[in-house]
Order: C-alpha cells, then structure tokens, then sequence
C-alpha cells in the first residue's frame, strides 16, 4: 500500500488557496461581470475579494479554537454525530461537483479551442489520470506541486499585459455608473471565488501554525489580482458590450495577440492554465477522497479510486455544456449559501464550545 | 502492475484520438484571401484566393468564385471545387465590394467572431467594384494579391496620417464598442494593381459614403492618434512652398454645458522641416521658426474647420471617433442622446505645430 | 567437514586451507622451520603478494629467527619482534584468512600455536595515475581514479584533510568478495540518508559487482525509474566537492571510479567547471543548458502536434513554407521524425564504440550525408531535419552521460503522446513527467529538491549559479524529507 502524507508547510498552503480558486471562471468570468456591471465588471470582481479572505479568516478561527482537530472530528464536536455526518456529505457533493465541472469545462474548452479533434470523453480520462495520480499519495505531492507551478500563475497575471497599451481608456470610463449594477453583479463573481473552502480541511495538515491569516491572505489576493487583472484587461482592450457577447472572452483576447512562431498565444495559454486546472481537480478530488475516507473508514488510496471515479461519471454528465452550465447554475449558489451559514454558525459554536471546555 | 494498468488505459483512450481522420498537412491548402460581392439583388458570391503548392520551393496562387444564398451556402459550393482542404485560420485578408458593404456586413461580423477557428488578425478591406477582379489580378510584390494588399494596408500609416486599426479585431471593436463609427480603408483597382484610395464610412453595419480623396488627410488627422504624414503648405505659385513630415498626437476631452455637449480636440504635431522653398522664410533662426509655426498652425486650424463643419454640420456623421469620450464621461446608456445630438454639439479645435528640427540646412 | 577454527596442529591447518584452494596454481605454501625446528608455514597467492616483500620482510628475519624463551607465546612474540611489515593482524578464523589471503596477504601459521598471523604485502602492480579521458577537465585537477581503491581513497584523503572524513567498508558480491567503500564527512551528511545507503548496500546480494553501474541500479528498486538516482565520475576533486556538500561517496575495488549518492535531479545538469567561472558566465551557461533541455524534450512534439493537429497556429508566412517543404514526402510526420531520429540514434550508438576521432567524424559526417542524402531523395523534409538536428545537437549540452540517454528517452513517449493527443498529449507527458519527480525519493532525499520541495535558501545553485559563498555551503535539501518522518 502506498504512504500517504499529508503534512504541508506554510508557504505550500498559500499555494495551494491561490490554485483552488483558479478553474473555469478565468475564462468566463469577464463575460459574465460585463453582462450585469457593464464596463465597471472589475470593481465587483475585486470587492468579491473579500469572500476567499473572509473564508479563510474564519475557517482560521474556527480551526484555532478547536485546536485543529480532523474536519470530520471538528465537526462532531461543534454539532454533534449525526448532523456532522450530513455536513460531511454537502461538501463531499460541493467539492464533487467542482471537481467534475471543472474537468467538464476543460474538456469542452479544450474541445472547443486548441485540441478540437479530441473528443471531451477522452480529455476527461487523461485529466482524471493525471489528477488520481498527483492525488493519491496525499496532500503532501499537491502542496509541492501547487508550489512548483506557482510560476504559471505569475505568467497568467503576465500574459494580459501583453495588451496593456493596446486598448482605449474610454471603454473604462465612466469608472462607475451605476451602484446598484454593481451590487447586482457581486454573487457571480462570489462563485468564480468558490473553492477557497478547501482551507477547511487543510488547517490541521499544517506544519507550522504561525502566521497563518498572512499566508492566506497573500494566496488569496494573488488570485484576486490575476481574476481583477484579466476582468480589467478584457474590459479595456474589448469594451463590455463585445465582452458580455463571447463566451470566452479571455480565449478571444489572447487569440487576437501576434507574435512570431506561434500565430497567437492561444496554444501557451492552454498550456499553462492546463497545468492549473490539473491542480484545481486535484485539489477538490483530495478533499473528496479525504471526507470520504474519514467517514467510511476505508483506506485513502481505495477511496481515491472511488472519489476520481465518481468525479469521472459525473464529468461524463457534464460534458454537454448545457448540462454543465444550468446544474452550475442551479446547485453552485445553493451550495454556496450552505457553505456560508456553516462557517458562521461553526464560527459561534466554535467560541462557545471553547468557554465550555475550560 | 500500475504501469501496466496505465497503459492498458493509454491504449483504450488512444483509439478516442483524432489521428485517424485527420488531413495530413500536405493535403491541406493555406487560404489566403476572401472576397465578399453581391450578385444582383439576392445572389451572394464569394471568391477564395489559396495558395497551391504544386511541388518542393514552388508556390502559386488560385482563385475560385461561387455563388449562393448565405455565406456558407457559397462556402459549400466552393469546396466542391477546391482540390485540398482550405485552413481557414491563416486568412489574411478580407475583402468587402462597395456595394455589398452597402447592403450591411453583420453576417460576415458574425461568421468571424463566432468561428473559433477564424484568425484574428485578418486585415479588412472595401473595394471599389467586385472584389472578385481585384483577387484575381496577378499579384506582382508578393504570390498573393491578399498578401499583397495586406502589405499595402500595413505600411500606409507612414503617409496622410491614415489609421492603424484595420484588422477585423478592430472591426469589432468599431462595431461593438459604445460610441463608435466603422471606418475601414477603401482601395481601388489602379493599372495592374491596387491602391488605397479613401476611407469607408459605417452607420451601425451598413456603409454609407467614402471620403473624398481631398479630404482624407484632414479626417484621419483628427480621427487618429499617433498617426503620421506630410503637410505642405503652398504660397502660391510653384517653388515657394514648405513641407513638414509630422507626428501627430491626438487628445480629445469633452465637457457638458447646460445641454450643450462639447467636444475639444487637441492636435499636436510634432514635425520636421523636409523642404523649405518659402520666399518670406528663408532663414530659420528663433523669430522665423516662432511666426512660421503660428502661421500653419493657423492655416491648418482653418482647414480642419472647414472639414469639421462639413462633416458634422452636413452629414451628421461621426468621422472623428470623438462620441466615445462622451459616453465614457455621461455613461454608456446615453449612446442614443449624444448620436442624435451631434449636430448641434459643437466641437473646437486646436492645433499645435511643433518644428522639431530644420534638417541639415540652417538658411 | 572442518570447523572454521585453527587448532594447535600445523598439519590440520594447512590441510584445512589447501583444500578450499584446491586446483588453484597461484597458491603457495612455503614450509620453513624457525628457531629450533618448530615447523611453519606461510600461504599466500603469488601474484596478489608481492614475492619481493615476503623475501624481505617475512622470510629473512624468521629465518634468521634466534632461539626464544620456551615459555612466551610464539605467535606474539613473532608478531612483535621479527617481522618487519606495518599491517599485521592476527585471527583463528580459516574463513577469514581464506579471504584475506585473496585480498594480497601472506598468512603464517606456526604448529602449536591456534592463531595466524596476517601480513599486509599486496602487490602494488596497478596503473599508474593518470588524467581521465571522458571526463577532461580545462581548469582544476588533472588526476583520475585507478583500480586500487586505497588509493582512490587516499586520492580523496588528500583533498579532504579532515579528521571527521570516515570510511566504511563492505564486501559485496556473493562469488567475487568484491570490497565496496562508503566515504563521507561526518557532521555534514545526515545521519538518516546514510543509515538508509548503508542498509541498501547491505542488502545487495548478487554474485559479482563489477562497476558503479551495477551498484547504482541495485540501490534502486524501481526498475521503472528511467532517472539516474547516482553520480558517476572519475575524478577525486569533484568527489571531494560533493563530500563537503553533505553527500557520500561509493568506491569499488578495482573499478575506476566513485558513485556520488545521492543524487538529485538538477546536479545531473551542472558541470563541475561551473563552480570556477564567474557567477553571471556560469549562470549563462546553465540557461543555455535549460533551454537545451527544453528543446530536447519539447521541440520535435510541438512540431508534430503543429504540424498534424494545428497548422493554423503557424504564422502565414511559416505554414507556406512548411507546407511547400512538405509536398511529396512520402512518410507522415511521425514516422519521419521517428526515422530522422533513428538514424541519429544508430550513428550516436556505433560512434561509441569505435576509437574516439574516428566515432567523432562517423557521427558527423555520417549525420550530414543521411541528412542530405534522406532530404535530397525527398524522404524526409528539411524542417524536419532541422528540427531533430537541433534536438541532437542540445543533446551535447547536458554534462552527465546518464541523464543525457534519460532525457533522449524522454522525447519519444511524448512524440507519441502529441501524435494520440496534440498538445494535451505534450501537457499531460510534461506533467506526468512532474509528477514523476515530485514522487521520486532517492535515500531520504527527494529527488527534485530544492524546487520540490522549494528550498528557497537552495535554490542559488540550481538553474543559475550564486556567489560561491552561498553555493558552497552543505545544502538544505541534503537533510532528508519529513516525508520519512510521519
């Protein structure tokens, strides 16, 4: 049977928030900001910040008071057996279901720009090998490798610049119109965010628990940087109204580039963000295999093989992207919500527990 | 016995791949330039220019035309044609007839911004008569007229200060931008090859006139920022003149007066002295420069006046690519508001010649 | 049959070790008889002793041994007064002097006495010390390693003068003896990665070990492991560098050579001369080091994957020219690469074993000719050419051997992997080829430290090379993984 570590260092739980939030929404974001907030799609992009770093902060807090016991253990202490096991199972669905559309979306992405003749099914089962297999030796391989790609990132944030001086500033301004289109955009962009709760669970795996709120605070704004930076970028060089009308808009924006060689930067973006979206599937299908194993009791490597295949079947689900975007659609903000009044009511039990225990 | 598992999957997604089918590149052929007509009333014709390869180090060139109802309807037909499959992503240019421009382009918009697999950066182009003549010229410069024409676009903006955004990016961004005309080059047939000639003007996706010949110069001065050109400035009679190259910087700002809207447009040319046959100014020392600046600034204000009042007053169009920096100042929702009240809005203008050098002469 | 002890009767003993050295022509036994009559023997194996130093140092002083006190114990008082050789040891044991007779020494037995005495005269008829010919070296020392490996070790002795500088020695190889030395600094090297060497070196067991090869693939259990996990090197100063790192050195007995463990995956990159040239030269060289390894792995893929999957990715003027190169070339893409490649591969193998300018100007001219002649014939397109010469010509540009034959084997799964999948097929070949490296573990140490996991103060000397004071120091990602902690 195979070792399983899951101990990480501090700077590799940075990398690892900063990884979990990176999935489809880089790419549909833009389209979606611009349709509600017109060319101002940005500032609620940014102000959405504060959910990952929110998030976080409490699940920090919640952890600190609780002595950073296992997920499933902290959870029968603040709400007792049953309802723990009922929570266990929302996020086992949350994190299946973000695994399997994100695997869906990138299949269909792929499909749709740079490896066409593919069909989704079997970019799905590469994706799935590759994700079991940087999975199945626990979080320790996925905290270096978010470690180790981290540079892709930075290259993420780099490749938009590309198009710093090519856009019009008048497709910016006004800087805002309209409070309330703002307001109204906010929830979309929340989602985009959705996958920072993985912290959860991977407080207790930390070496160090020092300092812990720099770490993720630092993982979380790189990844509002490069999602405000990409919304910004999109916003400038197309205008809203052209944004709001693809479906893709950053795949339009980095197809318009020229450089020698290569005709347009579409095939190095795939590339990079590929390795990404490895990560991100990686990291949900951990959490998954980890609450199921923590709940059945079946060794980790068996539950890994049972979690990447029930993300598998799923993904198979979600390749149309009808399917994909109307369950997303419909579960993602539901899911949401609940993630959300857990952290809140863990937050008070948390204190309270506490008083009781001294 | 994992490897062994893995590459029993290896095998099973091997046979998923698209390697069975595929078209080997030496099979397909590089498309290079289209051609957009209209045939009649009702009748659409396109015309595909490629490249052929017909042996090692030998390229020529090809051109078919169909006909239909839509545009893939003739793309269909053309591939009964053609010999080896067309890549479309390596289009470079895109050219639209006069007069199929005039019955509106928002199906050849729509075709190359849903297609994921159309380029990008794709020069377009209007023509003067049928599109389908100009691609079939023999090509001089270059194995293919779009290559050719492509060139021809990409090196204009070094004269008559002309426009840079020319590719079909920017043709969506004109399109789909708040506040914005589509004004794309506009070349015509001239002896055995091409010439760029004027600018074509859009109102939404329909083009409506050309710019006169005379006018160009002036209307791309105020549309375009960092553009270049020469100006010459005659005090009649032959051998008495001065011409400038320039370097031209655009900055517009807009205010709201009560309900008048403003527009100011501010020019600042950057020039060298290229020839100098003025009688009055011969030599170019401190006082000369400064008078012989205030006079072309004024002579060229006026001039761009005339051009201004002709345009707005008389066609009511905006040539100059200045109502985008009302909406950006009044909002986006107020495209309706400031279109119909272009007429009345009025616009200053304000040049400034800067002489930056002499050249090598001093007298 | 015999009791691996001696007893006091010169005639079961000798017995006893001539008839294991039964049919051997190079064992000797010399009776004498020292002082008054007392019957001895000495054994040893002409060829290993030295005849020379026996005469001298054994056979005169006995000899000419005068007549002991009765009482005193012969064996030590021979030991202490008569024989003049430096190493000399004495044991009950046949099995050892059996081995130690074949190790080059002279055993004396005398009847009476239960023990026997051991002298070191091993015949001293080695190579002598020269310069290394595959690994030249422009500046620093010029001395390679022998076969005799004390003085490989004193080859290293001298550059380390450092009292903590430990060797452990082994016998390794059930038929050949063969003996096996760990040198290492003590207080630098963790404790934990050498227990680990130490407890695989023990248990080795296979008949003969005939060079590092051998020891380096017993060491790793994972036959799938395409990576070497050991340095092999001929030169005692680039040993002496890495002991001071913090790593361990393997000597053989009559191997020229010493295998570094362990080993990580980025020093198979980095020369030896990078240490003496200067920061910003050294660093250059090993960007161009980098970018030649990407070529190698990723250049004829991409080209594949382009060329089938998506030309329209080629700019307009490249695609016509490749398409024109391309017209009436009979083999698809794949197979002409794999043919181009080949034909490399044959011409790289037979330059090896012939003598060395001759296997310089085969590979060549020999290179040229095919390349010219395949194109001319319109087998095989000029890009394509160009394309696995410039692959071949950056595979020059890595220093070590093994990783070199690793890093061309890569290139050919992932050319398959673009042929099945394009450039999905290239991204999940390089990231299962990540994830590879992230698992390896190589004696505690992970194999692609320091970037995974990223050692900051470390990562001076790795795809750039820091001021010595920063590089020279042992480094961090040498202390073993917690992965072995939990």
């Amino acid at each position: 049977m195979k070792d399983v570590s899951n101990k990480i260092t501090r700077f590799q739980y940075m990398f690892i928030i900063q990884a979990s939030m990176i999935g489809l929404g880089i790419l549909s974001l833009p389209s979606s900001v611009c349709d509600v907030a017109q060319q101002s799609g940005w500032i609620p992009t940014l102000l959405s910040g504060v959910y990952p770093l929110f998030i976080t902060f409490v699940g920090y807090i919640i952890h600190r008071n609780a002595k950073f016991l296992d997920f499933v253990q902290l959870n029968n202490k603040l709400y007792g057996k049953i309802l723990s096991y009922v929570i266990c199972f929302v996020f086992f669905v949350y994190f299946l279901l973000q695994g399997s559309l994100v695997t869906a979306g990138f299949a269909n992405v792929l499909n749709f720009s740079t490896t066409k003749f593919l069909s989704p099914y079997s970019i799905i089962i590469i994706t799935i090998l590759l994700t079991f297999l940087s999975t199945n030796e626990g979080l320790t391989n996925i905290g270096r490798l978010a470690e180790f790609l981290f540079p892709l990132t930075v290259l993420l944030i780099i490749l938009p610049l590309y198009f710093i001086n090519r856009g019009d500033s008048t497709n910016l301004l006004p800087i805002i119109s309209d409070y309330k289109l703002i307001l109204k955009a906010m929830p979309d962009t929340f989602f985009s965010y959705s996958g920072v709760e993985i912290c959860f669970f991977i407080f207790p795996f930390l070496t160090s628990k020092k300092k812990i709120n720099i770490f993720s605070a630092i993982g979380s704004l790189i990844t509002i940087t490069l999602y405000t930076i990409v919304v910004f970028i999109t916003i400038y060089y197309c205008g809203f109204n052209l944004t709001s009308k693809l479906q893709y808009p950053l795949l339009y924006l980095i197809a318009s580039s020229e450089i020698p060689v290569l005709s347009n930067f579409e095939p190095l973006f795939i590339f990079l963000w590929g390795a990404k979206i490895f990560l991100t599937v990686s990291i949900s299908g951990f959490i998954v295999t980890y609450i199921f194993s923590q709940v059945t009791k079946i060794p980790y490597y068996k539950s890994c093989i049972v979690s990447f295949g029930l993300i598998f079947l799923l993904s198979l689900f979600f390749v149309p992207d009808y399917n994909r975007t109307f369950f997303a659609g419909l579960l993602i903000p539901i899911m949401f919500i609940f993630v959300f009044l857990w952290s809140l009511i863990s937050l008070l039990l948390s204190f309270i527990r506490k008083g009781v225990s001294k | 016995m994992r490897f062994l598992k893995l590459i029993i999957i290896i095998i099973l997604v091997s046979f998923q791949t698209g390697c069975y089918n595929k078209t080997p590149i030496e099979r397909t052929s590089v498309l290079s330039g289209v051609g957009h007509d209209i045939v009649g009333e009702k009748k659409l014709s396109t015309t595909y220019e490629y490249l052929v390869f017909s042996n090692q180090n030998k390229i020529t060139k090809a051109v078919i035309t169909t006909t239909g109802e839509t545009m893939f309807d003739v793309f269909n037909d053309s591939l009964l044609e053609t010999k080896k499959t067309l890549l479309p992503g390596t289009l470079r240019l895109l050219i639209i007839s006069e007069d199929r421009a005039k019955i509106g382009i928002q199906d050849i918009i729509d075709v190359f911004l849903r297609d994921q697999n159309n380029n990008l950066n794709t020069t377009v182009v209007i023509c003067k008569g049928k599109a389908e003549e100009i691609l079939k010229l023999q090509s001089v410069e270059s194995t293919t007229m779009a290559k050719e024409i492509e060139d021809l676009i990409k090196s204009s903006y070094e004269s008559n200060f002309t426009q840079r955004d020319t590719d079909i990016k920017d043709l969506f961004n004109m399109r789909y931008q708040a506040g914005r005309t589509i004004m794309l080059p506009y070349v015509e047939k001239y002896k055995d090859t091409v010439r760029l000639c004027s600018i074509a003007v859009f109102k939404e996706d329909k083009m409506i006139f050309k710019i006169p010949r005379e006018d160009l110069k002036f209307v791309n001065m105020l549309r375009n920022n960092n553009s270049s050109g020469y100006l010459t400035f005659n005090s009649g009679g032959l051998l008495n003149s001065l011409s400038l190259s320039c370097v031209s910087k655009r900055k517009v700002t807009f205010e709201m007066q009560g309900d008048k809207l403003i527009y100011n447009i501010k020019l600042n040319l950057k020039t060298l002295v290229k020839e100098d046959t003025l009688k009055n100014f011969q030599k170019l020392d401190r006082n000369n420069i400064e008078n012989l600046r205030k006079t072309v600034s004024s002579e060229e204000k006026t001039k761009l006046e005339e051009i201004i009042a002709k345009y707005q007053n008389n066609l009511d169009v905006d040539v100059f690519d200045i109502q985008k920096y009302a909406l950006a100042k009044l909002g986006k929702d107020k495209e309706e508001f400031v279109k119909e009240n272009f007429r009345n809005s009025k616009i200053n203008i304000d040049v400034d010649i800067k002489i930056d050098s002499t050249g090598r002469l001093y007298k | 049959m015999y009791s691996d002890e001696l007893n006091s009767s010169l005639n079961f003993n000798s017995t006893a070790i001539s008839s294991i050295f039964k049919h051997n022509e190079n064992f000797v036994k010399r009776d004498i008889f020292i002082s008054e009559n007392i019957p001895c023997q000495i054994i040893y194996i002409s060829g290993i002793a030295d005849k020379k130093e026996i005469q001298e140092i054994i056979l005169k002083p006995l000899l000419n041994l005068p007549i002991p006190n009765k009482d005193i114990d012969l064996i030590d008082e021979v030991c202490k007064r008569y024989i003049y050789a430096s190493d000399i040891t004495t044991t009950n044991s046949i099995k050892t002097i059996c081995s130690e007779v074949l190790n080059g020494k002279c055993a004396i037995l005398i009847d009476g006495s239960d023990k026997a005495i051991l002298c070191d005269v091993k015949s001293s008829n080695y190579r002598a010390i020269q310069e290394s010919t595959t690994e030249k070296s422009i500046l620093g020392s010029k001395e390679a390693f022998v076969e005799n490996i004390e003085i490989n070790i004193t080859m290293i002795q001298r550059k380390i003068k450092n009292p903590n500088l430990k060797t452990e020695n082994f016998i390794i190889g059930t038929e050949t003896n063969t003996q096996i030395a760990i040198t290492y600094i003590d207080g630098i090297i963790d404790p934990k990665v050498l227990d680990k060497i130490k407890t695989k070196l023990l248990n080795i067991s296979v008949p003969i070990i005939n060079s590092s090869g051998f020891i380096e693939q017993l060491l790793d259990t994972r036959w799938y492991n395409i990576f070497p996990i050991a340095k092999t090197t001929e030169k005692p100063d680039k040993v002496a560098l890495d002991l001071v790192k913090g790593k361990a050195a393997i000597l053989i007995a009559e191997y020229p050579g010493a295998l570094v463990v362990p080993g990580t995956f980025l020093e198979f990159f980095q020369g030896a001369e990078d240490y003496s040239d200067k920061v910003v030269i050294a660093s250059f060289s090993r960007l161009l080091r980098l970018i030649a390894i990407i070529t190698i792995i990723i250049l004829e893929p991409i080209y594949l994957a382009l060329l089938y999957y998506n030309p329209e990715l080629f700019p307009y003027e490249l695609i016509s020219i490749i398409i024109s190169s391309r017209q009436n070339i009979p083999l698809p893409p794949l197979l002409e690469i794999f043919a181009m490649d080949l034909a490399v591969e044959i011409l790289r193998e037979g330059g090896i074993r012939l003598p060395t300018p001759i296997g310089t100007t085969l590979a060549i001219v020999g290179g040229i000719v095919i390349g010219e002649s395949a194109t001319k014939a319109g087998l095989v397109s000029n890009i394509t050419l160009f394309i696995v010469a410039m692959t071949v010509i950056s595979t020059f540009l890595i220093p070590n051997y093994q990783m070199t034959l690793s890093i061309r084997f890569i290139r050919f799964p992932l050319l398959l992997l673009a042929q099945l999948f394009g450039f999905l097929g290239i991204l999940s070949g390089l990231y299962f080829f990540i994830l590879i490296l992230t698992k390896m573990d190589n004696f505690g140490v992970e194999y692609f430290s320091p970037f995974m996991p990223m050692r900051l103060s470390d990562i001076y000397d790795t795809i750039i090379r820091g001021p010595l004071n920063k590089v020279l120091k042992p480094p961090k990602s040498l202390q073993g993984s917690n992965r072995t902690k939990n």
